[in-house]
Parts: structure tokens; C-alpha cells; sequence
């Protein structure tokens, strides 16, 4: 029924853009020095000012009467384009962009600065070039996609080397990640150190943090979609860097000159050798793999291979060894019907994992943790007349959750023990619709997400189905009363959500340099990082919806005013936001999350909210670019009481989530001396987190115990760091690009202790002193990088 | 076999190890004064070696206070036994200790305990749980290692019976003092489910990781059987009390016991009253 309606739609709207007679032209957008897709470039027929903005894959199509036009194709950081075309039927048209000097940070002067961020009806997005990454300061030298983007308004973290990452008060699992489609589970390598992102290989990186569009569902709070280059086209070339903590290399190449092309990118962390050689028996690093591979069969057709592989790996003195990572492939074919529908069609596999093996003498055993995922996903793009198309698509998730296998190893005594496996179906259709009328863009869309828990599994009742119960005399949570358990078979539905998700963008152009925008999105969220410490550690499990935990639902309002000024040298937006969570999973006090087969026990649920205003100012162009943002926001919780007599978390009271950062203020300045030197630095200074400190002590089991009432009532000092370094790039040949780069760099550059936490306990030399104790990651860090090209 | 179960604590400590320049510093902050809570610990014993049962009682200190918290000295204290109703008055020793030496514990009996203070009444009751008794005691050279100081450990064996729950605690005693240290690991050592050994004779247990024995120095282990939400309040108890400062620290949170407070629920109090079979070995390293 609902594909007739969709159809019909179709033709109606095929009907009227054809009554008159009209010729399309559509094609792909690419870097012309090595054939890369570009995403987000502006075609623009210069007599009529319509246009199209090239999608996720490159590609546009705009519609127009036959005849003479001049079409200009523009983007960040290439040359302008300028073609006279004459058009009489229908007509495929790939332009080539060239790129401005050279994206290594010689001087680059946009001969025409764009306007995008005013006119396009996009809003609450943040996007940071793989060059920038790499010039602004970073831990240990490691260029960190993360950590860079955190210096955006609205996107913060909960402490220095903490995982995860928070958007607009939202917690880390309310962030999709995706990396050619794929997803991704941990953003992190080395516990937060690093993100698992390789900056070498990543072509767009792009977050959005509301007016999230119709096609991306499954978590509340943002979108980080990462495209991974496709490799070039046109000759072999290469890049990569040594920094002191590790080493990366990437190598990409024509497969077909201009037909297929393949790109492959390594990195691995080698502080366990520095470790080792120090004469410590115990080792800790990272590697991941970056891989893609595409083939364009004719004009019209085109498939992808891409895969990410990333390993984090511990072995502590041949007694324990952990080791966790992301795996994800991505098969994807797109094709172009009647330049006027965009077919991408993809089939994705993506799994986390960790295993720790336990290898005390006759004690072996090892410890398993699964999440997979089959993904298959088409995402079709309709072109009407002028600006307008239609996007619409399907998807499907196969989930499988193996939240825990304890094995005996070399024989050992323990018994093999297994959590129960989880099933659930994920599905999502969507339909969003974009036009733009005069000075006026909207764009309408709708999600229709569905999830269903399957068998084969047996689920726990507990009694009035209460999994948590208060005991109002011990005035404290407690796990309900089993009382049986109902078997399902693996056909069998245990719980199914249905849910509609609007979105709505609009944006009304004041005129070329400024313009006015308003978003609402409502998103679902059926998979929950079961976490509750600060940040997320690689052994938190994820838990389906299902008979006892409700998906979690955000709604989000957003207005912005975007201005450009100086010819679109400078650039400056302020967004208000105010986004009401549901269903948010919260702990009881002291919940034992490990190895835990009756999750539901400890879990409570909540409301949340997080509002805030957020001023970017960024200065685009000439020697000295940078930006500076700020937000001034809040991001809480409240928790109910079961039953009379319960009161819930801080009495029921609206309390600060672990990531509420009132004030959050970040600038990042670079500063191009000549074609050999570049300076950068950033500042940030923020509100400290949220803490908990205790009413007082008493002695217990002959230990002294800190005793707490409420949560998150103080805060931590305030945060602030000063980060600076200098790059140096080697004598370039005439007309040459500079080959190699030397960056120095020093992290926290006047040694603030910024306070990670404030912790309370016993002193384990002087018994009976309790002492209150702040821990904090970085003193000042120097570092040295090494980048090069060939 | 031997067990040693401590995927967590291994994995603090590869934290630890991985936090190349995590540091802390001993830093005071404003913290507000001290309310007058009760803090209950005790528990009834059947134990063939204890001359009589006792209970502490104090109340909560301030934080920076680094004293012994302030005893109670005006409470009633008295025990009741289930089946037979019997009441036990415990003797107030006016240092927080209130002692019986007439009551003896008994396996699957319900103890209540109630203790009348500031004209309120607190309440728990406990069933007494039996314990498998320890078969051997020794001494166990341990090596060094990235978990392990080394050196010279109190070690058991013993029997977990097959198809019942059992939990344990281990109190180590070592010249007469108890020996606990708050440190991280200590809930993986000191307290113990038997879900991955049940029915099976543990040989070499270490029931103290960080307690190094000394050559003609007394070692007295209390193996204790106590119930699931026992095993529950001490791992929260070590668990709160070995904080590491990372940001994967179980968040701070209040250690609710078993005690009631029946004239005003809200006034509650803390700590725990249990009862327990307690089986104790001795050994000397000579």
C-alpha cells in the first residue's frame, strides 16, 4: 500500500515536471588531480540561478528549458569552474574541479570565497578537512578527526582521554557513526587516547547535530558520517606520517586508469615496543586498516568495496590479554536512470567485538563479546524541476547481541558460561522532500522506523512485571521477583516498536550573505550502550529494546541566523536548540553492569533535556583562518520514583548529566607565514564536569568508606589548555607540491592539571586518613610528526 | 584447580598501565559537615572458636575528620531468634561494642537484630548460611608480576558444594589485626560467587593478594558463607572504597545495607547485620 502511494507520487510529480518540455543535466562532480567524488560542490546555471548541490556520491542533476547557458561549478578550495553549454536533449556532464595550490597548506587564496553555509537549508552541521586536522595541535602528535571536531560549538567531551564524544548534552551512544555507511560502535583506540578514525583515509567528515535528514535513524543525538577516499583515478600516490606514538601509511592508485581505483591506508600505534625496550612486560597498542576499492562500469554504473578493521590489543605480562575493535564492510553499487533518479544500493556488515584471555595457571579461560550486523540499504534520489528532489529509501538491520561467552582454555577447571544471545530487526523507511520557492527552502521528510525483538530466547518475568522494585524500608533499588521465564522461538516477535519520525528543515535567504534557519527532528533509538561510568569503556555492552527497556526518543527544535560578511571571508552563525529526551536508561546506585545476563535489574529510566545557544565565528580565508566557538548550554536528567515513597535520582529533581558543560568556549587560530611555516593553536576553557562528593565517612569491614548522597551536585575546576605547534614543510620545486612536513607541537602548553575527577578514599600507607585525591591526564605534551607524500 | 577471577581488576589495571601520564595529586575541597547516621556492622557467628558475638556501632564522620568515627554509646542492643523467639540482650562496652556471649548461631536460623538510639528503632534480620569448611592452610610463594608484588601468601583449599549457590568472604587476620586494604581488586578477592567453580575443590585460593606473611607471625583466615545481597553490599562496599580516579570508576554512589529504621524510614541508616558460619585456620610460617 504504502509503495502504490509512494508511485503515484512519483508520477505525479514526473507529470508536471515533464508537461513542459524540459532537458536535464546531471552528472558527477570530481577532483580533477586524482578523479575523487566531491561532495557538497554547487552546479549553478548562471542565467537562471537554479542549481543542485552534488549528493553523498558526487553526483548532481538540475532540470532546464533547452538552450544556451553558462553553468559554474564551485567548492572549498578549488578553482572555480566556468563551461558555455548548449543543451537540446538530455545530457551527462562530469566536470573535473582543480584544486587550489596545493591541500597541504601552502598559502590558498579562494579567488571566490562560497556562501553555502548561508543559502544551503542545512543547519547544526560541523565539518573539519582532513588539512586541518592535521595543521591544529593534537595529543602526542596523533591528528585526531575527534578531538579537532570537539572544538566545533555543541560537541564536547567528559574529560581529556576520555572515549566517546558528546553532541548538544546527549550521551555517547546517541551518536550514529558511520564510515562508508558502516557502523561504527567505538570511536576510540587506547581507551580515548585516539579515535578510530584515520585521517588519511577519510575524504568527508561531517556531524550533524540536528535537523538530522530523514534518511539517517537508529540514535538520538547526531550523525557522523565519514566517506572514506575512493583512491585515485588518474596515478599511484601515497601519503602517511611517523609521529612519536605511531606510524600510518596510506597508498592509492588506478586500478583502470579512470575507470577503477583502489586506495589502502595502515596505521599502528608502537608504544608497546617504546614500553617493551623500557623493560615493561607489558604491551598496549592499536592498528586499524582502511580499504576501498570502486569500478566505474559504464557512465552510468558504478560499485564499491570498502572496509575498516581496527584492533586494540593488551597483553599484560602474559596473564591477561585483551583485545577489542571494530570490523566493517561495505558493498555498494550506484546507478543514475534517466539523470533523473540516483539509485545507491548497499549491503554492509559491520561487528564489534572483544575477547580477554585469563591466563593464570590452571585458571585459563577466555571471555567473548559479539554485536554483528547485516545491513542492507537503498537510498534513491528523485530530481523534480529546479532545486527540488526527493529522496527516499529502505533499510534493513539484522542484529545479532552475544553480550558474554566465558570458555575454558588449555583445559582448564572453569565452566563455560554464556549470557543470553539477543535477536532484533531493525527497519526503516523514509521519504523527505526538498524544494526551494523564492527566498524560502524547506525540506519535509519522514522516518518510519521499526523494531522488532526476536527469539530464540527466553525472557525473565518478574513480578507486575517490575524487573526493578524500591524497597521503601531499606530505601533502596532492589531486582524484582522472578517468577518464571516465557520461551521464544526464533520466529517469534518478543516485542515490536513502531514509530514515525518527522523532520523538518527550512531556510529563508535574506539575502546572499545571510539567512535564517529552523530545523525539528524526532529520532528513535532502539540499541543502548549499557555504561555507566563517566565515559564508555571498550567492555560496556550494547542492549537491544525490548520487553523491558523502551527505545529512547528525542525530539529537537533548532533556529539559527547565518551571516557571511567581507565577500564571504568571515563567517558567523548562532543556533538555539532545545531537545527533550525520553526513555533515557539510567543506573540504579552501584549497578554491576559486567558480565550482567538481567540487565533490567539495575536499569532505571529517565527524561532528559539539553538546551543551549552556540556562536561560531570562523574567518575563512587569507593568512590568519581559525574560529572560535562557544556554547552556553545545559544537559540534565531527571529520574522518577517507581512506586509512592520512591524518590527517585536527587528526588526527582532535574540533575546535571555527566556531560553538562554550562560554558564551552574553544579558538583555533592558524596562522600561515610563509609557504614553509605554519603556526596554530587552540585554546579551550570550559565549565568542569559534573562530580559527586561525599556527605562524610565511617569505617566498614575495616575500611574507611566514603559515603554519598545524590548525584552530580558539585562540579569540577574549571577546564582550560592552551595547545600550540608549528609546521615546517620542505622547499618545494617550482610548481610543485611540498612533498614532506615536520610538525612540532606542545599539548597543554602552559601544564594545566585539568581535574579528569576528584576522587575520595581511604590512604592505603597512613590507615584511617582519608584524603580527596585529582586525577588529571596530560601536563604538558610535546610532540613531533612527521608527514610526507609521494 | 586453582581460580583467580579478576577479569576486572586486570582490566583497571590496564587502564593503569595505559594512562601513560595519568597522575593524581592530593588536593581538599569544600565538603559540607557530617549528618548523624548510624552505622551498623555485625553479625551473629556460628563459629566453634568465638567466645561471644558483637556488634559495633558508630556514627558517620566528616570526611576529613581522620579520626576513629564516634562510637555509640547510649543504644540498646538485642537479638532475636527466630524459631525459638529467644531474646538475647547484648552488653554495651561503652566503645561502640555491644557483646553476647551466651548467644550461639545456628545454621538456617532467622536472627533479627534491633537497636533503640536516639528514640528510634533500627531493625535487619538475616537467616544464618553454613560455609564449607577449609581443608588446608599454607603458605604460597607468589612471583612477581604486573598484579602482584610477590612474595610469601596465606593460601586455602577447600570444597564448594555442588548444585547450591554459595558466596564467600574471606576476613584475614594477621598478628590479631584484620588485614583488608581498600584497594581496587579487593572486590574480586576478598568476597567470591562460586558461579564459575561451583561443586569444585579450589586449591591454592589466596584469600588476601596483598598480605605478605612474615617467618613465626600468627595467620588466622575466617572463611564466612553469606548470602547473594551480602556478596552484593561488600562488592559495592570495596568497589566504592577503591576508587582508581579513572573515568571508568563505578560512579559514586550511597552503600545501603539491611538496616531499617522503623520509627522513621527516611532517617536511615547504614551498614550491615548478616549471619554466617564462620570456619577459621590458623597457620605459622616457620
Amino acid at each position: 500500500m504504502k509503495n502504490k502511494l509512494l508511485l503515484l507520487v512519483i508520477f505525479h510529480w514526473s507529470m508536471t515536471t515533464y508537461s513542459q518540455e524540459q532537458v536535464r543535466m546531471a552528472g558527477y562532480v570530481k577532483d580533477g588531480t586524482n578523479g575523487e567524488d566531491l561532495i557538497g560542490a554547487t552546479v549553478l546555471i548562471k542565467e537562471s540561478g537554479l542549481g543542485s548541490v552534488t549528493n553523498l556520491y558526487g553526483f548532481y542533476s538540475i532540470v532546464m528549458s533547452p538552450g544556451d547557458y553558462t553553468i559554474k561549478v564551485s567548492y572549498v578550495g578549488y578553482q572555480t569552474y566556468e563551461k558555455q553549454i548548449s543543451i537540446h536533449s538530455d545530457e551527462t556532464l562530469n566536470i573535473e574541479l582543480t584544486p587550489e595550490a596545493d591541500l597541504l597548506g601552502e598559502v590558498v587564496v579562494s579567488a571566490e570565497a562560497l556562501n553555502q553555509n548561508v543559502t544551503k537549508n542545512e543547519m547544526s552541521t560541523a565539518k573539519i578537512s582532513a588539512a586541518t586536522v592535521k595543521q591544529i595541535p593534537s595529543i602526542l602528535g596523533e591528528p585526531d578527526v575527534i578531538r579537532s571536531l570537539q572544538l566545533m560549538p555543541g560537541i564536547t567531551t567528559v574529560g581529556d582521554g576520555a572515549s566517546g564524544f558528546n553532541v548538544r548534552g546527549g550521551s555517547a551512544d546517541q551518536n550514529l557513526i558511520l564510515l562508508d555507511e558502516g557502523l561504527i560502535y567505538s570511536s576510540s583506540h587506547l581507551l580515548g587516547l585516539f579515535s578510530t578514525i584515520n585521517v588519511d583515509a577519510t575524504k568527508d567528515v561531517k556531524v550533524y547535530k540536528g535537523g538530522i535528514p530523514a534518511r539517517y535513524g537508529g540514535r538520538l543525538s547526531s550523525v557522523l558520517d565519514i566517506r572514506q577516499k575512493e583512491g585515485n583515478l588518474k596515478e599511484f600516490s601515497g601519503e602517511g606520517g611517523v609521529s612519536l606514538i605511531s606510524a600510518r601509511i596510506l597508498a592509492e592508485g588506478p586500478i583502470v586508469k579512470d575507470k577503477g581505483s583502489y586506495m589502502i591506508a595502515a596505521r599502528r600505534s608502537y608504544g608497546d615496543a617504546l614500553l617493551r625496550l623500557a623493560g615493561n612486560k607489558n604491551t598496549a597498542y592499536f592498528y586499524d586498516l582502511n580499504m576501498k576499492t570502486n569500478y566505474r562500469i559504464n557512465e552510468r554504473n558504478r560499485v564499491f568495496l570498502s572496509g575498516y578493521f581496527g584492533r586494540d590489543r593488551f597483553d599484560l605480562d602474559g596473564i591477561v590479554s585483551n583485545g577489542w575493535g571494530n570490523a566493517t564492510g561495505t558493498l555498494r553499487w550506484n546507478t543514475v536512470l534517466t539523470n533523473r533518479l540516483f539509485i545507491n544500493v548497499s549491503a554492509i556488515y559491520s561487528n564489534y567485538d572483544y575477547i580477554i584471555d585469563d591466563l593464570v595457571t590452571g585458571a585459563e579461560n577466555r571471555l567473548t563479546s559479539n554485536i554483528i550486523n547485516y545491513h542492507l540499504t537503498s537510498n534513491l534520489t528523485y530530481y523534480l524541476g529546479g532545486d527540488g528532489h526527493l529522496e527516499f529509501g529502505v533499510d534493513q538491520r539484522w542484529h545479532l547481541f552475544k553480550p558474554g561467552e566465558i570458555e575454558p582454555l588449555k583445559g582448564s577447571g572453569i565452566a563455560a558460561e554464556s549470557l543470553d544471545e539477543k535477536h532484533a530487526v531493525e527497519q526503516g523507511s523514509y521519504l523527505s522532500y526538498n524544494e526551494t520557492l523564492g527566498k524560502l527552502s524547506f525540506n519535509i521528510g519522514v522516518r518510519y522506523s521499526r523494531f522488532a525483538r526476536t527469539g530464540s530466547q527466553s525472557i525473565l518475568s518478574y513480578e507486575n512485571e517490575n524487573p526493578v522494585v524500591y524497597n521503601n524500608s531499606l530505601q533502596r533499588y532492589e531486582s524484582g521477583v522472578e517468577t518464571g521465564t516465557i520461551a521464544y522461538d526464533s520466529n517469534e516477535n518478543i516485542r515490536v516498536f513502531n514509530n514515525w519520525e518527522p523532520r523538518l528543515g527550512l531556510t529563508y535567504v535574506i539575502n546572499d550573505q545571510q539567512s535564517v534557519k529552523m530545523s525539528y527532528n524526532r529520532m528513535y533509538q532502539y540499541l543502548h550502550l549499557i555504561s555507566n561510568t563517566t565515559a564508555p569503556t571498550p567492555l560496556d555492552i550494547w542492549a537491544p529494546s525490548g520487553p523491558y527497556i523502551e527505545p529512547q526518543m528525542a525530539d529537537q527544535y533548532a533556529i539559527g541566523y547565518f551571516r557571511n560578511t567581507r565577500d564571504n571571508r568571515f563567517e558567523f552563525s548562532a543556533e538555539l536548540y532545545y531537545k527533550k529526551i525520553k526513555n533515557m536508561v539510567d543506573y540504579i546506585d552501584g549497578a554491576d553492569i559486567f558480565a550482567n545476563n538481567q540487565i533490567e535489574t539495575v536499569l532505571l529510566n529517565g527524561d532528559g533535556r539539553a538546551y543551549g545557544l552556540e556562536l561560531f565565528l570562523k574567518k575563512k580565508t587569507g593568512r590568519l583562518t581559525g574560529w572560535i566557538s562557544y556554547t552556553l548550554s545545559r544537559s540534565q536528567r531527571k529520574v522518577l520514583g517507581l512506586q509512592q515513597g520512591d524518590q527517585g535520582i536527587n528526588e526527582g529533581r532535574w540533575y546535571s548529566s555527566n556531560f553538562d558543560k554550562p560554558h564551552d568556549l574553544s579558538m583555533t587560530a592558524i596562522y600561515d607565514l610563509s609557504k614553509r611555516w605554519t603556526f596554530s593553536g587552540n585554546f579551550i576553557f570550559a565549565s568542569g564536569a559534573p562530580t559527586t562528593y561525599p556527605k562524610g565517612r565511617y569505617s566498614y569491614a575495616g575500611i574507611f568508606v566514603p559515603h554519598y548522597q545524590g548525584r552530580n551536585q558539585e562540579r569540577l575546576p574549571a577546564y582550560h589548555r592552551l595547545d600550540l605547534s608549528v609546521t615546517m614543510r620542505s622547499r618545494s620545486k617550482k610548481g610543485k607540491e611540498s612533498h614532506s612536513e615536520w610538525v612540532f607541537g606542545l599539548y597543554n602548553a602552559y601544564g594545566r592539571k585539568n581535574a579528569n575527577s576528584i576522587f575520595f578514599k581511604e590512604d592505603e600507607e597512613n590507615r584511617g586518613e582519608t584524603k580527596s585525591y585529582k586525577s588529571y591526564q596530560f601536563g604538558i605534551t610535546p610532540n613531533i610528526t612527521y608527514n610526507f607524500k609521494f | 584447580m586453582k581460580i583467580n577471577f579478576s577479569i576486572l581488576q586486570y582490566f583497571s589495571f590496564c587502564l593503569l598501565v595505559l594512562m601513560l601520564s595519568a597522575c593524581s595529586e592530593e588536593v581538599t575541597v569544600k565538603l559540607p559537615s557530617s549528618e548523624n547516621i548510624l552505622v551498623v556492622e555485625g553479625r551473629v557467628e556460628f563459629n566453634e572458636s568465638l567466645t561471644e558475638q558483637s556488634i559495633n556501632l558508630s556514627i558517620l564522620g566528616d570526611f576529613y575528620s581522620n579520626k576513629i568515627n564516634e562510637p555509640v554509646i547510649d543504644a540498646t542492643v538485642w537479638v532475636v531468634e527466630g524459631q525459638s523467639g529467644d531474646t538475647y540482650e547484648f552488653e554495651n562496652r561503652n566503645n561502640g561494642l555491644y557483646t553476647n556471649a551466651l548467644l550461639v548461631g545456628k545454621v538456617g536460623e532467622l536472627y533479627t537484630l534491633h537497636v533503640e538510639w536516639n528514640n528510634e528503632v533500627y531493625e535487619a534480620s538475616e537467616q544464618l548460611l553454613p560455609v564449607a569448611s577449609i581443608d588446608s592452610i599454607y603458605s604460597l610463594e607468589v612471583a612477581t608480576n604486573t598484579f602482584d608484588d610477590g612474595g610469601d601468601k596465606i593460601a586455602i583449599d577447600f570444597s564448594d558444594p555442588k548444585g547450591i549457590a554459595n558466596y564467600y568472604f574471606w576476613e584475614n587476620y594477621q598478628d590479631g589485626e584484620l588485614n583488608v586494604v581498600p584497594d581496587p581488586g579487593a572486590k574480586f578477592n576478598y568476597i567470591l560467587p562460586d558461579v564459575y567453580f561451583d561443586g569444585q575443590k579450589i586449591e591454592g585460593y589466596v584469600t588476601n593478594e596483598e598480605m605478605v606473611i612474615e617467618l613465626g607471625q600468627p595467620i588466622t583466615v575466617k572463611q564466612i558463607g553469606i548470602s547473594k545481597t551480602v556478596y552484593d553490599y561488600y562488592y559495592l562496599l570495596f568497589d566504592q572504597a577503591g576508587r582508581t580516579g579513572t573515568l571508568f570508576d563505578t560512579p559514586p554512589a550511597p552503600v545501603r545495607g539491611n538496616i531499617k529504621n522503623l520509627t522513621n524510614p527516611n532517617h536511615y541508616a547504614l551498614g550491615y547485620f548478616y549471619a554466617s558460619q564462620v570456619d577459621e585456620a590458623m597457620f605459622v610460617l616457620e
